[in-house]
């Protein structure tokens, strides 16, 4: 198997389009453990609905129309949103300065939630989305062909990873946004509504949990326990990142994914095991992860 | 018994009665759900010790009650061997794996401890869920050999009763200990106990490997409930429900946990009568706690060192106790270096401080506040059985006396004024009867009259207990009252040293600190 470049080429491949695919969901994790300190636990149920509201969009619009899928996509990351908006308007922003107890029930109270709505709503049997027109092919890429689906994902994690980096670090509310996660109370005290940028921080990072859904759905299977899976490979890429470090979670998503193509190749056994063990001996070499900063105290 | 009960006290006796007396009904169901709840009930209060007493959030608590749960399985199937040796080894082997989890745990703190107890117990699962050939995997560990005495019903009820009855005194004599007033104390403030000498990562790994210990047994009774044993056990989803259980029932109180774990589950046989979304239900409880209930729960020198704002006071205390570690340098006490060693290392060889900001721990009374010192002076700390209740009462009233608090022994400390929470802090760090005390500007944020009567209390205990006093103050009059020498720091570096009366002529002294023009010198 090692000396077959094909399929290492192809194991390659696969590490980067399941990593860069978490890293749009982890990449929300992150700005919101970052910027709102909370340990959203209901991040992986957000990508689960966004998975759901897609098929149910892609089946609502007629075949026919142009972009359906991209619509339906789009339209997801929007759903997601406003929920978001509504749940940070009326329940999260009160917790803000409580300690991390009732954070914690509050995430996991929305994880049962999410739960119920989506039996309720699309019933317990696997659903699955079809590719979009023109990527249910495979291309060659010269060593081997490659499904164009998977390939998508490369790009489209990789455009979003960029765009993140720019609306951070070079505009304004992106400064703002950083200067939030490192004090709070100074940026209160320079006149700038700190509830607002919370307020945006985790709409943003919940409607790229419900983007990460919609575009993960044809790669995947809808079941109603997926979020579970999931939230444990975001906290794991988070984990080996920084809390709260976009590039880190970039950096975490492709280890994570190369560890998980690999792992699965080398010792399919315990391909599991060694991921936990990667995330036990961040934490207890490097606690605030690779591309993290140690918080001074 | 004297005098009448407490409502509560009825209330327990009734529960008591009722578990004594529940076989009686004669109905399996109601034997099977009482076994059931008081599995929980244990490991839920294993929870608890960590949680509400050590104030430790761990995301990974299952993982102990699955590797106990395996563990019995495999002793008793795989091994064959008899209940009285499977349930203390499976039992013992959690504490093991506890043991060594926690050792890398408690290193950590806050968010980054919840999220290693998290790896780890995902690692746990991992394992349990890929080693079939001895867990059984995916399919689980099906057919366990219960021993044939507890295949009757009753016989396995009362069984598990007096094991949990057993484990529940247990726990209860460990939080009423010397050692479970330190532990809360850690909690409460951890800079404040590694100053009266506490070792709180040691204080935090007993708890994690109790805590572990008991939600083994927790886990291997379960394996005897159920006769078999699930790899979902150990997944991430019943860690939070066992905190759940624990936080909806009262993470405050000894019995919060029990009552929370027994509601619960009753809740969800009644609910689960009537709706399959029990999910949903126990997330509006949750969302019911979270926005309405509160979950509070429940040698004779006098030697001053002086400067400017930010000459490195507090640094220079940092520096002698252990809390930071100079870049170059030595510190000694009595011979003995300091550099390297842990605070709590540092006060056992009879130093202690005060800190500038208030540091102590607001929830306690005042007389418990000052106990906590004297429990780690006097080496109890590991005391898991002696209670506290009464404990080195002379000894602390007699320290509040010296700092004039004797009245206020019952107040809950974080509500006193500034000032008295300032004496307090003097009566902690007198209560390890130190011969070099470090105070860190005694006297800031006080009232004038506080600030005299501090100045006072000190002069004399000082005289009186021949104690060393090293003191950083702002204030110049506080300075000149007490010290009998003054160094002047600037800049990190001791610019003058000697009696009050050369200091306070020093040219170099009265440009840098007192403001004046100096005569040119640099």
């Amino acid at each position: 198997m090692l000396n077959n470049p094909t399929i290492l080429f192809v194991q390659f491949m696969n590490g980067l389009s399941f990593g860069l695919t978490l890293f749009i969901i982890a990449a929300g994790l992150t700005l919101i453990l970052g910027v709102l300190r909370v340990l959203n636990f209901a991040h992986g149920a957000f990508f689960m609905i966004g998975g759901y509201v897609t098929f149910s969009l892609v089946n609502w619009l007629p075949a026919s129309f142009p972009g359906a899928f991209w619509l339906s996509v789009i339209g997801a990351a929007i759903v997601l949103g406003a929920m978001a908006w509504v749940i940070e308007r009326t329940m999260l922003r009160r917790l803000y300065d409580r300690d991390h107890l009732p954070q914690l029930l509050f995430t996991f109270a929305l994880v049962l939630l999410a739960e119920d709505l989506v039996k309720v709503a699309w019933g317990t049997s696997v659903l699955s989305v079809s590719f979009p027109p023109g990527f249910k092919k495979a291309v060659d890429l010269g060593i081997s062909y490659y499904p164009s689906y998977r390939l998508f994902l490369c790009v489209i994690g990789t455009v979003i990873a960029v765009a993140l980096w720019y609306v951070v670090n070079r505009t304004r509310m992106g400064r703002l946004v950083r200067a939030a996660t490192q004090d709070r109370e100074m940026l209160e005290s320079l006149g700038i509504n700190v509830g607002r940028i919370y307020m945006m921080v985790f709409v943003a990072g919940v409607a790229l949990a419900g983007l990460g859904g919609g575009l993960a759905a044809p790669a995947t299977s809808l079941t109603v326990g997926m979020d579970a899976e999931i939230i444990v490979q975001c906290f794991i890429i988070v984990i080996i990142g920084g809390m709260g470090s976009l590039p880190g979670a970039f950096l975490g998503a492709l280890i994570l994914g190369q560890l998980n193509a690999f792992g699965v190749m080398l010792v399919p056994a315990f391909e599991l095991v060694l991921i936990y063990l990667m995330m036990v001996a961040v934490l207890m070499f490097r606690p605030w992860g690779l591309l993290g900063h140690k918080e001074v105290q | 018994m004297a005098g009448r009960m407490s409502s509560a006290k009825w209330f327990g006796l009734c529960v008591a009665l009722l578990l004594v007396l529940l076989p009686l009904t004669g109905e399996r169901y109601f034997m099977f759900l009482g076994a059931q709840i008081l599995i929980w009930c244990l490991f839920a209060l294993s929870f608890n010790l960590m949680l509400g007493y050590g104030g430790m959030i761990s995301f990974g608590h299952a993982a102990y009650f699955a590797i106990g749960a395996y563990a019995c399985a495999i002793f008793l199937t795989t091994l064959d061997l008899p209940l009285v040796v499977a349930l203390p080894g499976a039992v013992a082997l959690t504490v093991l794996l506890a043991a060594v989890i926690g050792y890398f745990c408690v290193r950590l703190s806050d968010i980054y401890f919840a999220m290693l107890t998290l790896a780890f117990a995902q690692l746990v699962w991992a394992v349990a869920f890929k080693w079939s050939a001895v867990t059984g995997g995916d399919t689980g560990f099906i057919g366990v050999k219960v021993p044939e005495f507890l295949h009757d019903a009753t016989v396995f009820y009362y069984f598990v009763l007096v094991v949990v009855c057993l484990c529940g005194a247990l726990i209860w004599t460990i939080v009423h200990s010397a050692f479970g007033k330190i532990l809360v104390a850690t909690r409460e403030n951890r800079v404040r106990a590694e100053f009266v000498g506490v070792n709180v990562r040691r204080v935090q790994h007993v708890t994690f490997v109790l805590a572990g210990g008991f939600a083994g047994l927790a886990g291997a009774l379960f394996t005897l409930f159920n006769r078999s044993v699930f790899v979902e056990l150990a997944w991430w989803s019943a860690s939070a429900e066992v905190l759940i259980m624990t936080v909806l029932g009262g993470v405050g109180s000894f019995f919060g946990p029990v009552i929370g774990a027994a509601a619960l589950i009753l809740l969800n046989r009644g609910i689960t009568e009537f709706t399959e979304y029990w999910p949903a239900v126990l997330a509006l409880i949750l969302l019911g706690v979270v926005s309405g209930v509160s979950l509070s729960l429940a040698e004779g020198q006098k030697h001053a060192v002086i400067g400017p704002n930010g000459a490195g006071k507090t640094t220079f205390f940092n520096c002698i106790t252990g809390h930071l570690r100079p870049t170059s340098g030595t510190v000694s006490f009595q011979g003995k270096a300091l550099v390297g060693l842990a605070p709590y290392s540092i006060v056992r060889l009879g130093l202690a401080r005060s800190f500038q900001r208030i540091n102590i721990y607001p929830r306690l009374t005042v007389f418990e506040n000052v106990q906590a010192a004297l429990i780690s002076d006097r080496g109890l700390t590991f005391n898991l059985f002696r209670s506290s209740a009464g404990l080195f009462r002379d000894e602390v009233r007699a320290v509040l006396a010296t700092v004039g608090l004797s009245e206020e022994e019952d107040q809950q400390a974080g509500l006193m004024s500034y000032g008295r929470q300032k004496q307090m802090e003097l009566a902690i760090a007198l209560a390890s009867e130190p011969e070099l005390l470090l105070l860190d500007e005694p006297t800031a944020g006080m009232s004038p009259q506080e600030t005299l009567d501090t100045i006072a209390l000190i002069g004399a205990i000082a005289k009186r207990r021949n104690l060393t006093l090293l003191f950083t103050e702002h204030d110049m009059e506080v300075v000149f009252a007490i010290a009998d020498r003054i160094s002047v720091l600037h800049h990190g570096e001791i610019i003058a040293s000697g009696p009050p009366e050369a200091v306070r002529a020093d040219p170099e002294v009265r440009r840098v600190y007192l403001g004046e023009a100096g005569d040119g010198a640099t």
